[in-house]
Formats: C-alpha cells, structure tokens, sequence
C-alpha cells in the first residue's frame, strides 16, 4: 500500500513538473501576441453583461458583424464569436462553451460554402482553425472531447502539448527574447489590442475585426470566382456538425438562424453555380424548421455587393462594408425590413435582374502541366455576350487571342506579360462594345 | 498497429493486465496475442505462418519415421524456396499475381530453420504440442525484426508460469523508453541527411560521403538496437528474456568482434547452422583433408576460410537480393579472410612491439573497425553498381576525402535545431555506451541512486521523446530499417 501511494505521488509530481514544463515553454515559444481569438475567447469568458445574442462563424463573422452596432437594433448585448477558417465543429465548441457562461437566447450561425468544402475531422492537415480556439478555451473534458474529436490520430500530439507544434523555437535565443518581451507588455497581460499605426487591421472588441483596406471598383481580377463550387466536396462532417448545433439550440430553446455574409457579386458571379450551394443550405434549413437568409441576395438599395469599396479582398468585407452590413442585418432582424423587400428570390434572378455586364476576369489559374494560366471572363449573362481578346506585348506588338467569339475561357503561356484587352458587346450588336484592359 | 502507436500501447498494457490477472494461462494468452498482433500489425491474416508452423512441426514429429537426411535436406530445400519465393518475388512480376511477402518472413524462416536442424542434430526432442511451436514461431515482440530465437532457450522463458514482478516491469518499460529515444530523437533526423547524400550523389563530393555514411552507421545502429531495446523491453514486462541482439559494437577492434556485438542472434546462427554445420559435413571434411595431404598450413585455413565466405555470402543475400547487398556479404567474407589469414602474423608483431596494451592502439584498432564497416555501409546505401563507382570515383580517386570545408558547407544547410538534436542524442548515446562498456548496464547504475535523481532522469528522457520526437503529423514511425529484411 506504501508502495502504491509512493508511486501515485512520484506520478503525481511528474505531471505537476510536466505540466509546468509544458506551460513554461509554451510562454517562451508560442507567439500569441497577435491572437484575436485570446482576446475574443478572454472576453467572452470574463465580460459582466449576460450574451444574449451570439453570431458564430468564420472570418465572414468576426469582420461583418459589429456588436456595438447591432446592440441598438437588436436592444441586447451580442457578441461576435466568429474565429478563422471556424469549421463547423469549432462552431459548436463555442456555442457550447458560451452556452455554459451566458444565457443565449439567440444564435445566427453563418454557413459560407468555403468552410462547408474543408475536409472532413479525421482528413485535416492543417489545424490552425482549431488550436487557435482551443489554445484559449478554459480547460474543460469538452475541450479534449473538441480536441480529441477535430482530427486523426497523428494530430494528437501538437493538440495536447501546445509547446511541441513550436519546438524549433526552443533553440532560438533570439524568437524567445522576441516573444518574452512582447509578452512583457501590459497590454498583453491585460487582453488589450494596440494598434499600430501601420496596421489596417485590428481587434475592435467584442469579437469584431475591424479592416480599413479597400478593393477598387476598378481593379478586374478575381481569383476566388474561377472554380464553382464543388457540391460533391462539401464534408459529410460538416453537416453532421451543423445538425449536432441545431438539435442543441433547440434543446436549450435557443433561436437559431443560418445566414450568409455577402461577398463580392465578381466572385459568386463567377463561380457561376452559387444558387445550388445556397438550395442546398435552404433545404437543411427547411428539414430542421429553421430560417436561413442569405445576404448575398440583398436588393443593391439595401447592399450592393457590386460595390468593391465595401470589401477588403474577394471574399470579406472591410470596416465600411461592416457597418453597412451590420445595419442592414439588424435591420432586417429586428423587422424593421421584410424579407421580400431586402432578398431576391435567387442568385440568378439578382445578376439577371441588371443588363449584361462584364465584371471582370477570374483566374489567372496556373496549369502546370501545360505551363499555361487559365482565365475566364465573368459576366452576368455570358452567353448573351461576344468577346475579342487582344494581348499587347510589352514591345508594342499585339496578339489577338479570339475575335467577338462567345466562347469566355481562355489560357496563355505563363510567361506572357504585358496588357489584356477585352472588348466586348451584345451578340450582333456591333456598335455597342465596351472595352476593358487589365495587366497581365 | 505499429510498434510506435498509441494503439500500439493500449495493446500492450491491455495484453499485460490480461496475462497477470489469469497466470495459468499465460502461454496460451500469449500466442492469441501474437496472433492478434501479426493480423492487426500486416493486415493480413497469419495463415501463411500457421501453415509453415504446421509443416515443421509435422516433420519434426515424423523424423524418427524417415531418413534423417532426406528429412533435414527436405526441411533445407523447404525453407530455401520459400526464402527465395518471397525474396525475389519482385523479380519475376506474373501480370495480375502479387506476391507480398509476410512481414518478418525472413526472421520466422531462420528460427524454424534452426528448430529444424537442432532436431536432426538431436539436441532436443521435437515439440509434440503443436500451438507450443507455434507460439515459439510467431512470439510477438519478436515476430517482426527478431531476435532470432532458439528454442530450447524460449521454451524455457516462454511456457512457465510468471508472476507480477514490479522491477520486471519497470525494467522493461525503462528499456522501451531507451529504444523509443533513439528512433524518435536519432533516426528520423539522421536518415533526412542519409536520403538527401545518397539519394543524389552527383551533387555531393567525397568527403560529404563519408559524412553521411557516418551518418547512415549511427542511424542503423539507433533503429535496429532501438527497436531492439523496445521489443527486449515489451518482452521483460512478461518476464520473458529475449537474447541480446547489440553489444555496443562501434567499440569493437576487429570485424570479427564488431559481427560478434552486432546482430547478435543472426551471427551465432550462421555460425551454429551453417560454418559448423559445413566443417562438419562430409564435404567440408572431405575438402580439409584433401588440402591438407598437399599443404599442412593451407589445410588448416581452408575449412575456416570457405566456411566464412558461405556465410557471408548468405548474410548478404539474406538482407537482400540487390548488388549492393551481395557486394556488402562478399566485402565483408573477405575482410574475414584477410583477418583468419593475417592473425597469427599480427598476434607475432604485437608481441614483438609491445603495443597491444595501449589505449592508443586500442583507439586505432576501434577507428580501422569503425572504417571498414563505414565502407560496407556505403555499399549498402549506394544501392546500385552505377552509384558505388560513383562513390568510390569520388572518396578514392578525386581526393575529396578531406574536403571538410563542403562538410561544414554541407551542415550549415541542416536546419540548426535539428543538428542540436542530433548531437544531444549521439551524446547521451555515447555517454551510455561508454559507461555500460567500462562499467556495468546503465539501469543498475541508475537503481542505485536515489529515487529522486532515478525519477528526474527518465522525466528528461520522457520530455526529449514527447517535445522532440520524430511522430505524429509529417513523420513516418512506422518502418523500421530491417523490417524489410
């Protein structure tokens, strides 16, 4: 028996010094300085007002949604528990977690097919999404139950010993000083956000990440529209989670609402099948007895997501689009706008609704195989269209790619620079062309 | 289930919590786990080794029925074709037939081999019960990379009651944890540089060769003996002790003695089956004397000489159907020779100078040892002709051998924590090594200090393995060099 307690207390000693070690060296190698989610998380733990509206999400959450804002329409206290590359796992740790320190009485989770196509729990490669809300939860088994559950088994290790995912750092004098005397500050002791003068971007509080860049309305290319979305790719995991979220609001009599933050019209436009994502998100919603609003339909009166200058890259939106957007969103919840005034019925009834349009080119998308970038002219109507591609080389000389053909994807050699051209008109409309030009 | 698994782990104490609570089934708990085990560690069920277990333990029962020669011939021929079935599978592709050897084929067929011929040679009766010999084929910790076991020996080990001893336990576990250190701290890091030298020799000079045969020895040696240590370790907490298979054999002064310390169990089976066993022949004997009647000197070196080339040559062979492997046996055999034929020269100079006593002497003869074998590990890792005269172009006949600026040119290219790592294992390594070869095994050194000094040392141990080891995401735990042996 003397031996037994001996060795629990040998046991007991060594999980006291590892934990120490463990912690010890995550304060030495682990740059959190920079982390939103310490402070979300932090502030979502410690803040005296009782959350009774919860907007849970991905980067389309924390940089939309002002909780200051909404607080006078909504007349409650929200709170923004939005968080990068937030899977819908990571959703339902958070609504779980804030459900055990507040009295949620309302839930508007956003459902953006990027997320919805990320692999499934046990396929996940990269896990950033996750430590960055893990790493700052309270210790807790729904933590490990989170943890244990958000990947495969090779995983484990950087999930339970945070130190070991920044082991190099160990034999980096420099990094450590670096990180120590940042760590230093009062500011970080004290969950605060200093913003630099440099910065466009910083953590506005409550959640919220306030963005001062600007797309122009000016600038043509679109990456993120090139490819449509993947039906077929969006993760058994995913739905799973998302069913697991609604059955827990409505255990706990929470409302629970879906919603999609709106993005840029170039880039839902060129990916030309977003209708089907968002039948696809409005059947689940209709099988579950829940409301789903997808902002991207918004009447341009309300928010036209054609204007750039609301957006701070092809997907988000930038301060000025937040609190365009945060209006129109309480807006609408607190019914002071009714659906059919805000929404079209469809993406497609929206873009159809304007005249035929040329926004811009998605793309250019490396094929390395051929050695060839890919590109495709996004219009609202492309079929209605003709288009002549004309490239001008650096030395003046110019290469006609096609002439007024209907046909809107096209590719050239890697190495090509210099200006695209392209004009383009109505079929057979032969005096109605309108030229665009871009740097290759 | 790999050995380095979680899986791998719950397994093992579950195995252990299981063979403790019911002592009187031990043996027969043990070969449903081994079983369970090869299923779940191949993928493939254990029908190929249960059926060759059958098959040596019908012969075994019918050898006093039948010619004694033809039976041990039909054994031999038995175990070669299979050998050579599953060895050179690959060269013989049948479109839509693939032949996937069972892990650790060459292990098993070398302990039933050995079972055979200690029955013709009567040295022990054979096994009348027949899940007896197959637990003794397919023991588990030693099922995938040996030790090669006897069975005389394990029987003895293997089918008696154990009771739950602490300090066995301890032991073992302690022993797995040394065996883990050296994979996850040693061998991943090192075997990045091995792959990165040899897998494109063209770009690198001779003297970066030689650093990463050094490499490539300190690497094999961390893999194999650390899997050792592991399944040494696994096998102890059963209170079952499996052979030695590594006696610090980079403190060997001779060849001879470096085979001697190094795979220990394969060395004293070709020693025991086959040199013995062709001395003994009447060939061997036949040859001895012929030679004998026309050169008295000769005829004493002759048995020995050829005797040493055949197994070397079937060493090689052994590890693998490549030239480099063949090569690897042949350079080795002659090495021998040399050795056999020069011994009583040297022995006669050592005497007249005076110098065998020396510490210095000593040192010179472990650093001729430590080059010969670094020169073999070259042959190993070149793999192809093409690549070892590329080798032997750039060590011998450009003179790169002392370019040691390129070396240091060469390691400032290696990420810096990793070469900390690298020397932080080869140090304790060393320091280990060196103190279980002057003094006594480090673990009894260690149960004689204090619990608190006992306890922070496995800790720093345990922290090396769990911060800096070499698993999880972007790592392979999973093979192990001579598992495809």
């Amino acid at each position: 028996m003397k031996k037994i307690a001996k060795i629990l207390l040998y046991l007991l000693c060594i999980i006291t010094l590892y934990v120490g070690t463990s912690e010890g060296l995550r304060y030495l190698v682990v740059d959190d300085t920079a982390s939103y989610t310490r402070l979300t998380l932090h502030e979502m733990y410690t803040t005296e007002s009782n959350i009774d509206v919860l907007f849970v999400g991905a980067s389309l959450v924390y940089r939309s949604l002002i909780p200051e804002i909404a607080d006078t329409y909504f007349n409650a206290y929200t709170f923004n528990l939005g968080s990068s590359n937030q899977q819908m796992d990571a959703s339902l740790v958070l609504i779980k977690e804030a459900l055990s320190y507040h009295q949620i009485e309302q839930i508007y989770l956003e459902v953006s097919y990027d997320i919805a196509l990320l692999e499934n729990n046990i396929e996940r490669t990269q896990m950033t999404g996750t430590y960055i809300i893990s790493d700052y939860m309270r210790p807790s088994f729904r933590k490990i139950a989170y943890l244990l559950k958000a990947s495969s088994f090779d995983h484990y290790a950087n999930s339970f010993i945070l130190a070991r995912r920044n082991w190099k750092d160990i034999f980096d004098y420099n990094q450590i000083k670096k990180i120590v005397k940042k760590k230093s500050e009062p500011s970080y002791k004290n969950y605060q956000w200093v913003r630099q003068q440099d910065d466009d971007e910083y953590y506005a509080g409550r959640g919220y990440v306030a963005n001062e860049s600007m797309m122009s309305n000016d600038n043509l290319w679109n990456s993120a529209g090139y490819y449509p979305i993947n039906m077929q790719k969006i993760s058994y995991d995913w739905i799973y989670y998302l069913q697991k979220i609604i059955r827990l609001c409505k255990k706990h009599n929470i409302q629970l609402t879906l919603f999609s933050s709106p993005r840029p019209e170039i880039t839902l436009v060129g990916k030309g099948n977003y209708d089907e994502y968002r039948i696809f998100i409005q059947s689940i919603a209709k099988e579950a007895q829940i409301n789903f609003y997808d902002f991207n339909l918004c009447k341009p009166k309300y928010f036209n997501t054609a204007e750039m200058t609301y957006f701070k890259d092809e997907s988000h939106l930038n301060s000025l689009g937040a609190q365009k957007f945060t209006q129109v969103f309480s807006l609408f919840f607190s019914g002071k706008i009714k659906p059919e005034e805000l929404f079209y019925h469809s993406y497609c009834e929206k873009i159809e609704s304007k005249e035929a349009f040329v926004y811009g080119i998605a793309g250019p998308q490396y094929n390395a195989d051929k050695d060839i970038n890919s590109m495709k002219i996004v219009s609202n109507r492309p079929e209605e269209l003709e288009y002549r591609i004309i490239i001008t080389e650096e030395n003046g000389s110019q290469r006609m790619i096609q002439d007024f053909s209907m046909n809107y994807v096209f590719s050239v050699p890697s190495e090509q620079h210099g200006i695209l051209t392209i004009v383009w008109r109505p079929k057979k409309q032969v005096d109605n062309v309108t030229v665009i030009e871009a740097e290759l | 289930m790999q050995l380095i698994s979680v899986t791998f782990i719950i397994f093992w104490l579950f195995s252990l919590t299981i063979y403790y609570i019911f002592p009187k089934y031990q043996w027969q708990f043990l070969l449903i786990i081994s079983l369970i085990f090869y299923f779940l560690y191949s993928g493939t069920f254990p029908f190929i080794l249960a059926l060759c277990s059958g098959l040596i333990w019908s012969f075994g029962l019918l050898i006093e029925k039948i010619n004694k020669r033809l039976f041990l011939w039909g054994i031999i021929f038995f175990h070669i074709i299979l050998f050579l079935f599953y060895k050179t599978s690959s060269f013989f592709v049948v479109p839509g037939i693939s032949v996937i050897a069972p892990v650790g084929v060459s292990f098993f067929l070398l302990a039933s081999l050995g079972y055979s011929i200690d029955i013709y040679w009567e040295r022990y009766i054979p096994e009348k019960n027949y899940l007896h010999l197959l637990l003794f084929l397919c023991f588990f910790p030693s099922l995938i990379q040996g030790p090669i076991n006897r069975y005389d020996k394990l029987k003895k080990a293997i089918f008696v009651q154990h009771s739950f001893s602490y300090i066995q336990i301890s032991n073992g576990i302690q022993r797995f944890i040394w065996g883990l250190f050296k994979k996850l701290i040693l061998v991943d890091r090192l075997t990045t540089i091995t792959n990165d030298i040899f897998g494109n020799l063209e770009n690198h000079s001779g003297s970066i060769i030689i650093f990463g045969s050094c490499c490539f020895a300190i690497q094999l040696y961390a893999d194999f003996s650390g899997y050792m240590d592991m399944v040494l370790g696994i096998s102890q907490t059963f209170g079952i002790t499996l052979s030695e298979n590594f006696k610090r054999p980079y403190f060997s002064k001779t060849i001879g003695e470096f085979w001697r310390r190094w795979h220990i169990t394969l060395g004293t089976w070709f020693k025991d089956y086959v040199m013995y066993g062709f001395i003994m022949s009447p060939l061997g004997r036949k040859i001895g004397k012929s030679v004998k009647k026309k050169n008295k000197h000769l005829g004493k070196l002759i048995l020995p000489l050829s005797g040493t080339l055949i197994v070397w040559m079937l060493t090689g062979l052994w590890h693998g159907t490549s030239t480099g492997y063949i090569l690897w046996g042949t350079y080795y055999g002659i090495i021998m020779c040399i050795s056999l034929c020069l011994e009583d020269f040297w022995k006669k100079k050592r005497i007249q100078f005076g110098f065998c006593r020396t510490h210095i002497y000593s040192a010179l003869c472990i650093l001729r040892t430590c080059s010969l074998v670094l020169i073999a590990d070259i042959l190993i890792c070149a793999e192809s002709w093409g690549h070892i005269k590329l080798c032997i172009k750039k060590i011998l006949f450009h003179w790169e051998i002392f370019d040691f600026k390129s070396i240091i040119d060469y390691i400032s290219t290696i990420p810096h924590e990793n070469i900390i790592l690298i020397l932080y294992g080869i140090s304790v390594l060393l320091c280990v090594s060196l103190y279980t070869e002057k003094k006594e095994d480090i673990r009894h050194f260690l149960s004689q200090r204090p619990a608190i000094f006992q306890w922070i040392v496995w800790y720093v141990l345990i922290v090396s393995i769990i911060m800096f080891g070499t698993y999880g995401v972007g790592y392979d735990t999973t093979t192990f060099m001579y598992q495809s042996f």
